[in-house]
């Protein structure tokens, strides 16, 4: 039933909108042949042709986008005298001749990557695997972008960074503020970061964590003679055979809790 | 919101094509402008169609949408560019940018789409199929939302004011891991599928100023963040003989208030060879939460019960946080070739939180919880870029943090007056400590190689201090190290302009040592576990241009992992065994986690004219990760998956694009460790008319 509201909403939407759009045509008096797709087309074959030119160059008009680099991670890398010229901006911005012949702008002859991940993908070939994994940020989709998390021009992201004074979660509080607290009991783990416990570009188990089962939490909370530590009121290797830690019905708050200690609830 | 997703639209539908050249007085260019029509997107699934959809992004049956883009030059000063999109399914976008070359901008950018979540819960052998089992198990897809306006004076790549708001949603209703029993004539498992309704909003305003002084760029920033929520999370039991079954829920409202402000000096001196930024950050976050739980009854024949009676009285917190944080930076060319970095960073966090609860709806017997944390972390970070080898870049970093965090925990009962029940003080040291090398190398156009090695310790010092009482089915940890070792290696070869072959390994290797202390004395001297967790993950990937219309790709992933602790191993079954409890029979074994995943992506491109690219593209995963533990419950993930596509994008004349292509995807679970078979195919359609 909500289904097929919302299937009717959507076609009540689309019809309005383009009936909008034919109105707004017409009373426009009709448009011109698109210059864009032939931009494109051109740039693409500009490109071809384009060759390096070298950070240096680049730098003459993006000054500022030039001493951001000079301080990212990614700067790391950068070999001055590389003799493909694929190396600092040009790596991900492609060659910049014709770039430059045309006196600069927007998207004239350089590749713009914005939202597409393709271009990072060319050297984190790791990541574009874990995105096709079957629990994943929707990065491929469309819906997210490797922007969204990381800054191509600034500073890692990493545990306990002192580059930065963003913490190391805000990232992902950006988007899961539920899980940022405060909380009466907070867990531990939340300091070290999510990635302690999720795999945050894609994952093989689902909510992206890095083990499915009991070890996930028992890398750190697995003791020996743990269970000789039990009062016989809470046997957990009897809980174990229910399920894991957090799906059997026991610490169930895992990234914080506001009523009980155990994270119960 | 949606209604005003749709206002926009059509707003902009309009201006951009209408209002849009009325008010241009100095029209400098063409106006490109497109419309893409996605009407036949249809998916066609058989089989789990939540876990299609969850895995896919995607809903079962037919999607329509349209989406528009325009790009105008109102004047040689200002620009217009604007792309909009709406889809059945809620799916949606707008973005807009109005430029007034580098004096002012104005953007929109709003992103709504629809996530969809599987109700299949876990999976136990013999217990058969547990989703869709409930009658009342609502559809498990959320629709969240995005939508941010900013203003700014100067360019937009960098304004020297800028203010921006934001509205985030989520509505709807995810599943959850949290899980119910599940009962037949085996016994119970904790496996039937739990969900949660959330109805989340947040605001945020963020105001960011630059100004430079003296050489001095000085940045301020303050920003403002409301957050609403309400979740009510359901766990339903089942029981496959015909009797009644339970619903438990949660029913919470966590609120949250942030404040921040935040202000920061740079400088690049010596002839733009030094860097030199101090930078001061304050937040302050004020939460509260109410939460009831409540106990529902499900008749045999499926009825459910109203709730005459809570399963707790309504519960409150309310918790405070303030943060503060001091960053230092120095970046300096030593030399032409070697860069030194130098950064710091204090911070202090203090919390306090209280919160009070009854575990019935009529008792006056309250539970009082109160916690104060106070956190003061230091951390040093170092770093040498070295370029001064031939083709090579060479850089090393050592960063530590000490971390000195004290908490103060006190448990009260009404019940008892005047007495408290427990109060314990747990002062926790940390120290970090890590280094990292790297190296970057071209030695010719055919080559490039990248290694980069790291390792780090983190080791912590619990120290508990019981006050009063004994804590109830409390184990202490007396400490905890994790110590790291990382190596990242990417050799790429190209031997021709045409090929490039790249193989990367990475590895990880990560040991956890935690140490106990006895329950309830939390007495110390139980010796030092070690767990340990090691990934190795290969990608090899080869982009192949033979010909220029034509581009294939391939990639191949293998990655090798398993977490394997003192649960795991034959030491523990045989010295473990508590003298009560579980023996022998029931030994407390937990098998290791071990994972082996397989994936392999091909896709090529081909564009034999022009006018017309036609891509393929295979995808197929293999993870094989079924763990037979009976006692317990087997999470393998244990799966096949299939993805293949295939489509054209041809633009048969000036003003018209059409893009057919056809997916299939298919997912096969190991019966044993999973339900969540199902085969798919889509069919999809676009049609781009462009003026």
């Amino acid at each position: 039933m909500r289904t097929e509201r919302h299937s009717m909403i959507g076609k009540i939407k689309t019809l309005m909108m383009v009936l909008a759009l034919v109105f707004g045509l017409f009373w426009a008096g009709g448009v011109s042949v698109s210059q864009a797709d032939q931009n494109k087309v051109n740039q693409k074959l500009y490109l071809k042709k384009a060759t390096y030119v070298g950070t240096e160059t680049c730098a003459q008009c993006h000054d500022k986008e030039y001493k951001e680099y000079k301080l990212s991670t990614h700067y790391r890398i950068f070999v001055k005298d590389d003799t493909t010229g694929a190396e600092g901006c040009e790596t991900c911005h492609g060659p910049g001749s014709i770039h430059v012949d045309n006196g600069g702008g927007i998207g004239v002859g350089i590749i713009n990557p914005k939202k597409d991940p393709e271009i990072c993908f060319t050297c984190h070939t790791d990541k574009k695997m874990q995105f096709r994994l079957p629990y994943h940020h929707p990065v491929l989709e469309g819906k997210m972008s490797c922007t969204d998390c990381h800054d191509a021009h600034g500073v890692d992201v990493m545990p306990w960074t002192s580059t930065s004074e963003e913490g190391v979660n805000e990232v992902c509080f950006k988007c899961h503020t539920d899980k940022r607290g405060p909380f009466v009991w907070k867990h531990d783990a939340m300091n070290d970061g999510c990635s302690s416990c999720h795999q945050v570009h894609g994952s093989v188990n689902d909510k992206m964590l890095i083990s499915g089962d009991y070890n996930l939490c028992l890398r750190c909370h697995a003791t020996v003679l743990f269970s000789a530590l039990e009062s016989s009121a809470s046997y957990h290797s009897t809980r174990f055979q229910s399920g894991t830690c957090w799906s059997a019905g026991c610490h169930q708050a895992i990234h914080g809790s506001n009523f009980n200690d155990h994270l119960r609830y | 919101m949606k209604s005003f997703r749709l206002l926009l639209s059509v707003v902009l539908a309009t201006y951009m094509t209408g209002a849009g050249n009325l008010l241009l007085a100095q029209e400098t260019n063409a106006a490109p402008f497109s419309i893409t029509l996605a009407p036949l997107q249809y998916a066609d699934v058989k089989g789990n169609v939540g876990k299609f959809e969850a895995l896919n992004w995607m809903p079962n049956g037919a999607t329509e949408g349209i989406d528009v883009s325009f790009v105008k030059d109102i004047n040689k000063n200002i620009s217009l560019s604007v792309d909009g999109s709406e889809f059945s399914n809620d799916n949606g976008t707008a973005h807009l940018t109005l430029k007034d070359g580098d004096m002012s901008f104005l953007q929109i950018d709003y992103n709504a789409f629809r996530k969809y979540f599987d109700n299949t819960g876990g999976v136990y052998p013999g217990y058969g199929t547990v989703s869709g089992t409930k009658a009342n198990s609502p559809d498990l897809q959320m629709d969240i939302s995005y939508f941010k306006l900013e203003v700014g004076l100067g360019p937009i790549s960098d304004p020297f004011v800028d203010a921006v708001y934001e509205h985030d949603s989520k509505n709807g209703n995810k599943s959850l891991e949290q899980w119910s029993a599940a009962t037949s004539s085996l016994g119970s498992k904790n496996i039937a599928p739990g969900w949660e309704a959330i109805n989340e909003t947040v605001d945020k305003f963020n105001l960011a100023e630059k100004k430079e002084f003296a050489g001095i760029t000085l940045k301020g920033q303050q920003n403002f963040e409301v957050d609403y929520n309400n979740t009510v999370s359901e766990m339903p039991t089942t029981n496959y003989a015909a009797v009644a079954n339970t619903i438990t829920s949660y029913n919470e409202s966590p609120d949250a208030k942030l404040f921040g402000a935040g202000v920061r000096a740079e400088k690049w001196m010596l002839n733009d060879t030094t860097f030199v930024g101090l930078g001061y950050h304050y937040n302050h976050i004020h939460a509260t939460d109410s939460m009831q739980k409540d106990t529902q009854t499900i008749s045999a024949a499926g009825v459910i019960s109203p709730i005459v009676t809570p399963a707790t009285g309504w519960n409150y917190s309310h918790a405070s946080e303030d943060e503060h944080i001091l960053v230092g930076n120095l970046n300096s060319n030593l030399t032409p070739n070697l860069d030194f970095l130098a950064d710091a960073r204090y911070e202090h966090m203090g919390s306090e939180a209280a919160s009070d609860y009854f575990s019935t709806p009529t008792t006056t017997a309250e539970a009082l919880y109160q916690s104060n944390d106070h956190d003061d972390k230091v951390g040093e970070h170092v770093e040498l870029r070295y370029s001064g080898i031939s083709h090579t870049s060479l850089y090393a970093e050592a960063q530590t943090q000490q971390d000195r965090d004290s908490v103060w925990d006190f448990d009260y009962n009404t019940a008892s007056p005047g007495s408290t029940v427990f109060s314990f003080d747990r002062l926790n040291r940390t120290q970090n400590e890590s280094w990292k090398v790297g190296m970057d190398i071209v030695p010719n156009r055919f080559f490039i190689f990248r290694n980069e090695a790291s390792q780090s310790w983190e080791n912590s010092r619990y120290y508990n201090l019981v006050i009063h009482g004994t804590p109830s089915s409390d184990i202490f940890l007396d400490a905890l190290s994790v110590d790291t070792i990382e190596d990242t290696s990417t050799l790429t070869w190209k031997p021709y302009h045409w090929i490039q072959n790249s193989l990367k390994y990475q590895f990880n290797d990560t040991v956890y040592n935690p140490q106990a202390a006895s329950e309830g004395t939390a007495v110390s001297g139980y010796p030092v576990s070690e767990n340990h967790m090691l990934s190795s993950t290969f990608t090899y990937d080869i982009t192949v241009q033979p010909i220029d219309p034509l581009l294939l790709m391939f990639t191949y992933s293998h990655v090798e992992s398993y977490v394997r602790t003192v649960a795991a191993s034959g030491a523990y079954t045989a010295a473990g065994q508590p003298s009560t409890g579980p023996t022998s029979a029931v030994p407390p074994f937990i098998p290791e986690f071990n994972s082996g995943d397989n994936s392999w992506l091909f896709s090529d491109s081909y564009s034999p004219l022009e006018n017309l690219t036609w891509t393929n593209t295979v995808c197929y995963t293999l993870s094989d990760n079924y763990v037979n533990f009976n006692t317990g419950v087997p999470y393998g993930s244990d799966f096949k998956m299939l993805n293949f596509s295939t489509g054209l994008d041809w633009t048969f004349h000036k003003w018209l694009t059409v893009g057919p292509k056809y997916e299939h995807a298919s997912y096969r679970d190991n019966s044993l460790a999973g339900d969540g078979n199902y085969s798919a195919n889509i069919f999809m359609l676009t049609a781009k008319f462009t003026w």
